[in-house]
This record gives C-alpha cells, structure tokens and sequence, in this order.
C-alpha cells in the first residue's frame, strides 16, 4: 500500500507520504491504528445483518485464495488437487460480497456501485477462466505444483501470449481497478459501494482489493511465468520478484488511464476479450499437439 | 474418497473458520476502544448532502438481467472445460477435435447472443 502511494507519487510529479517514519515508511501503520479506532457508522434504515455481512464477503475470499498459491518450492499452505480451480473459485463469492454491500447501505450510489460492480465481476470472470483452461490444456493438471513443473524449461507465457494478455486485463478488471473501476467511480457514484462505510469495515474493502491484487498476480506469475521457477536465486525470491513485477505493472497502470464508461466496459468484456479467450483456447490447442 | 482428499477438505474448513474469525474479532475487541455517538443525521443515507431523492429498494436496469443470463450459460460451460482439459494432453486427436467442436459450440452461443443483441448495454 505503501509502495502504492510511492508509485502514485512518482508518476503523478506529486509527492508521497514523507513525515510517518523515516521516508513515510510508517504511515501505513498509522493508517490501518486511526482506522480501527473510528466510529463505526451504520445508515438507521440498512440492512444490519447484510451490511456487516458484505464487506466480510469481499474480504474473506481474497485472504482464502492464498491458500493454494506456491510462494516457492516448499512453501504452499496446501497443495490441491484442484488448486487452479480452487483459485477461481473463492474469490468468485467477492461479487456477491459487492451486491450485498451495496444492497445493504440503503443508499442509491451504494446500490448502483454494488450492481455495476458485480454486473462487471461476472462479465470479466469468463474470459479470464477461459484462459485458465487453457493453461490447464498444456499443464495437464489443475494441481498448482504440476502447473509449475510442467513449466520447468519454457514458462507458459512464450506459448500462450495472448492468454497471458488477456488474464492480465481481466485481472485489473476482476479487482476493480483503475482504468475499470467504474463502480467506485468518485466523479459520479462517491464510492460505491462502500459509500456508507467507515473505519474497519471499510477497511476491509481496501484488504480485499490489495489482497485479491497480489494474490491474482502471484496466480498470474505461476500460472504463466512459471512462478518459483529460475536459475541461481531460491524458488521463493524468484516467485516474489515475477509477482512484484505483475503488482507493479498494475499500479501503473492505475495511475497512468482514465477510467472506461459502463457500457464500454460490458462491450469490452464480451465482445473482446471473450472472443479473444476462445481465441486464446483453440490455440493452446494447437499448441499442445505441436508439443507431443 | 482417498485420505489426502478428506484432509484437504477438512483443512479448507479450518482456514475458513479463522480467516472469518480474524475480523469478527477484531471488530469486537475496538468495540470498547472507538467512539459511538450515532445521531438521527449521522444515521441518514450519503446523498451530497441534499435529503434521499430516491429510494435504493427500487426495481434496476433490464440489462442486468441479459447479462447476468449469459453468464450462467457460460460460466457453466467453460466448467465442463475444465473437466477434460488435464487428460486431454494424454488422449490425442480424437479429444482434442470433439473439445473444439464443444469450443465452437460455445462460439456459435456467443454469436447468437451478439446478434440478438443481449451483449448491449441499452
């Protein structure tokens, strides 16, 4: 988060937190201490159980899917059978998270935020498994450990560009961010969903949304860049600098588009990417053949 | 059903359990540290500062429905990808050829709605 703001910083010629620490390096500490001792303000008319329900759905998917991720070659929490499917499965409950959040808040920006955010989860989750199957395809497993092997002499990113592209961009789209970040929209919706909520309710959101980041870029550097995997260095300093690099490229990102208008963001989803996925499949296909 | 499988399942669980707990608890404990000083303004919906226009418990967009149709149907059929797509290394040509034509089939799908235009937001 930090790094985040470091980065903010650097491209936008503004400066970043100095004062906290030496170089501001505190500040995030400082931050998350004010967070927990605000006042916990609830709308009279929500929905009291739906509106401390929701941001625990977002928050608690991002956290769960770390389990499956390979920090290098020892160090996993469990290695699954179907660890890849495990992946895209958990942190799915985040869009439901999103509407309930929304839902709850008993406030039109709140419920406009919830609906668009989930309406765009959903829409970026197809051609992103899309192009997880197709890794799948190539690795013969959905096991994060033979995901890695199988990439022991050539990363999957030289075979499959194109999915490594579009699982880039759904990504950035999955966690709402910048330039897809339609539905915390400051200019028109406040902050969406999570308008209504303060302190460490709403924290939980800024948890989910940096979590399912570095989580989703761990995944992408495993599942493409072959994660641990590389010369002299250990497995898991290899695996931090592939993810780091991935986080990197999001926040530069964020800090460098506007942002997309609705519409335009539904029409990309379907009628590009998902394309393009399928695209994306047929030649994993061919792929594989060529290999054997 | 062999043992792995029932340990994984039971670690799963566990870790969800506690990544649940972690925050519940946290919220109880700053329970007694932060202040609470709810008032009828405080209590009243975000709107700018201007009184609710609206109310959110209103029926949304048509669009929604269109979209959130044709996820189900793809979502389902992008799972049942994933149930061939580890062997299909090991079962050649003959798969691989019946996989594609499932693949067109989700295409043919996709064109259909693009056509009928479920896939514009109006």
């Amino acid at each position: 988060m930090l790094v985040e703001r470091w980065i903010s910083a650097r491209i936008q010629l503004r400066v970043g937190p100095r004062h906290t620490g030496p170089y501001g390096t505190l500040q995030t500490v400082a931050d998350i201490v004010k967070l927990l001792m605000k006042e916990d303000v609830r709308p009279v008319q929500a929905d009291a159980m739906a509106f401390r329900l929701g941001p625990m759905l977002t928050a608690v998917p991002a956290v769960m899917s770390f389990a499956v991720i390979p920090f290098g070659a020892p160090l996993i929490m469990r290695d699954l059978n179907v660890g890849v499917l495990y992946f895209l499965a958990v942190p799915g409950v985040t869009a439901v998270g999103l509407l309930l959040a929304g839902w709850a808040s008993y406030d039109n920006y709140s419920f406009l935020g919830g609906l668009r955010s989930s309406a765009q989860f959903i829409s970026y989750e197809i051609p992103r498994t899309l192009v997880v199957v197709g890794v799948a395809m190539l690795a013969g497993s959905l096991r994060m450990s033979d995901v890695l092997e199988a990439q022991r002499s050539v990363p999957f990113v030289l075979l499959l560009p194109l999915g490594f592209v579009v699982y880039i961009v759904t990504t950035l789209a999955e966690i709402n961010r910048t330039p897809f970040d339609i539905p915390e929209a400051e200019s028109e919706l406040v902050a969406g969903y999570h308008t209504e909520y303060s302190g460490f309710r709403w924290a939980l959101f800024f948890l989910a949304e940096y979590g399912a980041l570095f989580a989703a870029s761990g995944f992408a550097a495993v599942l493409f860049l072959g994660g641990g995997n590389g010369p002299l260095l250990p497995p898991f300093v290899w695996f931090l600098i592939k993810t780091l690099a991935i986080v990197f490229l999001n926040m530069w990102v964020r800090w460098t588009l506007p942002r997309f208008r609705s519409d335009q963001l539904m029409r990309l989803a379907w009628k590009v990417f998902l394309p393009l996925s399928l695209v994306n499949l047929v030649l994993a296909g061919l792929v594989l053949q060529a290999v054997n | 059903m062999n043992e792995p499988y029932q340990s994984d399942v039971l670690f799963l669980l566990g870790f969800t359990l506690a990544v649940f707990a972690l925050p519940v608890l946290t919220i109880l404990a700053f329970r007694w540290l932060r202040p609470s000083h709810p008032g009828r303004l405080k209590g009243e919906p975000y709107e700018s500062g201007v009184p609710q226009a609206s109310i959110p418990r209103r029926p949304f967009h048509m669009a929604y429905y269109n979209f959130a149709l044709v996820f189900i149907v793809f979502e389902v059929e992008t799972l049942l990808l994933f149930a061939i797509a580890p062997v299909l290394r090991d079962l050649g040509w003959v798969a691989l050829g019946e996989v594609a034509a499932f693949v067109g089939l989700v295409a043919l799908g996709l064109f259909y709605a693009w056509r009928r235009g479920a896939l514009v937001w109006r």
